[in-house]
């Protein structure tokens, strides 16, 4: 019979300016057909007739142009943070409100788990709860022989119970720095930063990183991508051993995999010679859902953990300005070969003394190498401001700033690391889309959950949780919000002219909603429900 | 019956760091160390990009970005997480006696040190900053690179100095600008190729101000400091007196200090010449750097001078507030 189907929809909002709203699509081959009425595949012959989302709004599946695998590995561990969460496969995972929440919570957790397994827990912010900071005592509650850990949302801090102590052998006598403690000198179970965390994660056997490479991490990220709206993330660094290379092309080759994947490679290992020949190499084995080729370079750390670049006059509590990720002479070097090699680069930059220093380089590779449409992207570069953004226009560099950051540590930026008036101009979509700079937005999951929607509310309506509107001369309207979440996101890895939008030849990636985003008044956009997604074709209800 | 050795009984790895800004001669360091007449087994993890250059007659077997050499030396290079590699050097513990760890050319050595104090399996040995003596007055003057350097200065238990073949004149100036960077570590002048500097791997930290078999064969400079910081208040008198004091033989010093009267000012001596002014800010805190010429210069004569005369002793009473 017909290998046709014409998909009803209350709604599609293609994103393609020539044909911005339609209520029908058809798809073939798992690629779209034809878009339009009822009758859009009628010069095509026999269709068949699906009319499963004649309620729903169909939008191009979201892109996520900044995201981390190891978004599918937490779920491993107990989740312990204020906001619902909900898993992979659907489980909701109710918020603690308090420390007494928080002890209930591993308490049910530790009654599930298997014998002689530590209790590892993620996603606590102190930051919400209104308590007393937790320490070891609240943890020995839960359990005095089982060591338990609680991981912090920052993965700068944990705090562990007497037991978990126990196994390195902290105590009173320990020299480390991060080993906090309470006024009688001994641990209070808050271990600070990596170096302290290490031998107590190594010991117990928690691998956040290692985790990130299984096949049920990968399985976890796509089905938590899906229940989000999105058909397409990056993977935003990854070294790309062949094993992963392996378990990816296996994974992402099967129809009933939701996710297209877009690694990137850690572009700082090797000389830029070998990171060119590697991404050649690499290019030859993309699949389908598979997109291999992108490179990512570190400049610094983040803002909120004091470890972003900044130009003068740098945090505003007077903290020492933050680390670079790679040297700056090494930053530039690297991006002017991988230029005149035509790598593109995604480049991280938090503090806007790196994006200065990122531009710096590719303002100089310009002038030696001229490129056009190589599509550099400066990631997160939360700090730029107007001058750069003039300077991002005029070099073809786009942006793909961390809009969720607004809601997640806009309070924090405003009070305690940039001060009110930088923070006005975290993320300015605003000034991206005055100048032209071709703009994504993102959740740099792990660090603030996957949720194009909730990226695109933060763009749109700037808020933060004590109720400030955080400069609202850089909010964005919603239709430029949702193009930053499908076309944008997708031109800057270069895969706009497959998926972004839906015009007839690109992928029949869809994402479900069940109400119309441009209908709702801008401050619900984040509660629209995503029913599902559709990837080349394949249905993926919720 | 004999048992198979228990893991837990061997004793913590110690470990060396080598650190500098790009340049400064780390990857020329670990490989005058790697082959050098030591008879250890070294763990050596690099944490930069580029291949480990070591001399090929050395070189064992290359497998990836691991260096297996003859000597039961192991080189290897870390692209992205140092904590992983140190997991899996731990994991093969009783391979090594020593781990030598080169440090990216931005990291700060402080941080990287703190593993070894954290892990119990780990032992820290001694941090050594390499500064390029051609160039770092110039890079240190680039303010997206200044504070980077200077953290590793002030985390360095030694200062090598290294490429001052060309510049012997600015040597002064350089050692100056690492005391005022409060760089309070020995300074040594390190030669290429130096066939002893795997003596480094003898440096333990807690000898760090004392002259130690290994690294008495370098060339020490002839220029020693001494520092103090302290929210304590300072006499204005008392403290011209310790920058006066010719028993101490201080050559050159710079502070700025919270005064007893309330005043906070900046003080400079050179040579003979003593300048006081006022601080544009009110200090919470005092700072005080001096530096002389060895032997005559001895920092712990000046510690206590400053501990006697400044900080400890009260003014005599003024007779004429006397009730």
């Amino acid at each position: 019979m017909a290998d046709i189907v014409v998909y009803s929809a209350s709604k599609i909002i293609t994103m393609d300016p020539t044909s911005p709203e339609a209520t029908h699509v058809a798809v073939r081959d798992g690629r779209i057909l034809a878009v339009g009425a009822a009758d859009c595949a009628v010069p095509w012959g026999d269709f068949a007739r699906d009319d499963r989302y004649r309620d729903a709004i169909l939008m191009p599946g979201f892109v996520e142009g900044h995201a981390h695998m190891m978004t599918g590995a937490m779920w491993t561990y107990a989740y312990c943070g204020h906001q619902d969460r909900i898993d992979p496969d659907g489980r909701k995972w109710e918020g603690l409100a308090d420390i007494a929440g928080v002890m209930a919570g591993l308490k049910r957790a530790l009654a599930e788990l298997p014998p002689g397994k530590p209790l590892i827990a993620w996603g606590f912010d102190p930051i919400f709860l209104p308590t007393e900071r937790l320490n070891r005592h609240h943890l020995d509650e839960v359990s005095r022989e089982v060591p338990v850990v609680v991981m912090h949302s920052n993965f700068h801090l944990m705090t562990a119970n007497s037991a978990a102590l126990a196994v390195v052998g902290y105590d009173r006598n320990s020299n480390a720095e991060g080993v906090a403690r309470f006024e009688d000198g001994e641990p209070n179970g808050e271990l600070r930063e990596m170096a302290a965390m290490f031998p107590l994660m190594r010991r117990l056997g928690v691998d956040f990183r290692g985790l990130a490479r299984t096949e049920f991490a990968m399985r976890g990220f796509a089905k938590s991508a899906m229940r989000v709206g999105v058909t397409t993330s990056t993977d935003l660094l990854t070294d790309l051993p062949e094993d992963d290379i392996a378990t990816l092309t296996a994974l992402t080759g099967r129809d009933d995999f939701q996710l297209r994947i877009v690694p990137a490679l850690n572009g700082i290992t090797q000389p830029a010679e070998g990171i060119a020949r590697r991404v050649a190499e690499l290019r030859k084995r993309s699949t389908d859902k598979l997109r291999l080729g992108a490179v990512k370079l570190m400049a610094d750390g983040s803002i909120q953990g004091y470890t972003g670049r900044l130009k003068w006059p740098g945090y505003v509590t007077g903290h020492p300005n933050g680390i670079w990720n790679t040297p700056p002479d090494r930053l530039e070097e690297q991006i002017l070969h991988l230029h005149r090699e035509g790598v593109q680069m995604h480049i991280h930059v938090n503090g806007d003394e790196a994006s200065e220093a990122a531009l710096d380089a590719l303002e100089e590779a310009q002038a030696r190498y001229p490129r056009f449409d190589h599509r550099h992207t400066l990631q997160h570069c939360q700090m730029a401001d107007d001058a750069q953004f003039r300077r991002m226009a005029a070099l073809g560099v786009c942006v793909n700033l961390f809009a969720n950051h607004i809601w997640y540590f806009g309070d924090q930026h405003y009070e305690s690391t940039m001060g009110p008036d930088r923070a006005m101009r975290l993320d300015a979509c605003g000034s991206a889309l005055r100048y032209g700079v071709p703009l994504a937005i993102h959740s740099d999951s792990p660090v603030t959950p996957l949720g194009p929607l909730h990226v695109a509310w933060c763009a749109v309506n700037r808020l933060t949780p004590s109720g400030r509107v955080l400069g609202e001369n850089q909010r964005i309207s919603v239709a430029a919000a949702l193009h930053a979440i499908t076309l944008g996101a997708a031109f800057t890895l270069k895969l706009d002219s497959e998926i972004g939008s839906i015009e007839t030849g690109k992928k029949a990636d869809f994402a479900v909603l069940g109400q119309d985003p441009l209908a709702v008044p801008p401050v619900g956009l984040k509660d629209i429900p995503v029913l599902g997604t559709i990837v080349g074709g394949q249905h993926f209800p919720v | 019956m004999t048992a198979e050795p228990d893991p837990q009984t061997c004793p913590p790895l110690p470990v060396t760091i080598v650190s500098g800004y790009l340049g400064a001669g780390k990857t020329t360091l670990v490989n005058a160390i790697l082959a050098g007449d030591h008879g250890l087994r070294i763990a050596v993890l690099v944490n930069d990009f580029g291949k480990v250059a070591v001399d090929e007659a050395l070189i064992l077997n290359r497998s990836g970005d691991v260096v297996a050499l003859s000597n039961g030396c192991m080189c290897c290079q870390v692209g992205g997480d140092l904590y992983d590699a140190i997991d899996r050097i731990l994991r093969m513990r009783k391979r090594f006696d020593h781990l030598l760890i080169e440090t990216s050319g931005v990291a700060d050595p402080a941080k990287v040190a703190q593993i070894a104090i954290a892990e119990p399996d780990l032992e820290p040995a001694c941090t050594a900053v390499l500064v390029d003596a051609a160039n770092f007055l110039d890079v240190v003057n680039d303010p997206r690179l200044n504070d980077t350097l200077l953290r590793q200065v002030r985390a360095a238990d030694r200062i090598l100095l290294t490429k001052t073949g060309a510049v012997a004149s600015a040597l002064d100036e350089l050692s100056i600008t690492l005391a005022k960077a409060g760089g309070t570590a020995p300074i040594a002048v390190i030669e290429k190729g130096d066939r002893e500097a795997w003596h480094l791997l003898e440096a333990r930290e807690r000898h760090a101000r004392l002259p130690t078999p290994g690294l008495s064969r370098f060339h020490a400079l002839p220029y020693e400091s001494w520092s103090w910081t302290g929210a304590e208040k300072v006499h204005l008198g008392e403290l011209i007196a310790f920058a006066n004091d010719p028993g101490l033989k201080i050559y050159r010093l710079k502070g700025r200090v919270r005064l007893k009267d309330g005043r906070s000012i900046l003080i400079h001596k050179v040579g003979a010449v003593i300048t006081v002014e006022a601080a544009s800010e009110i200090l919470d805190k005092s700072e005080v750097v001096a530096i002389g010429v060895k032997p005559d210069f001895d920092p712990t004569h000046a510690e206590a001078a400053w501990a006697h005369a400044v900080t400890l002793r009260e003014p005599a009473p003024d007779p004429t507030s006397a009730p």
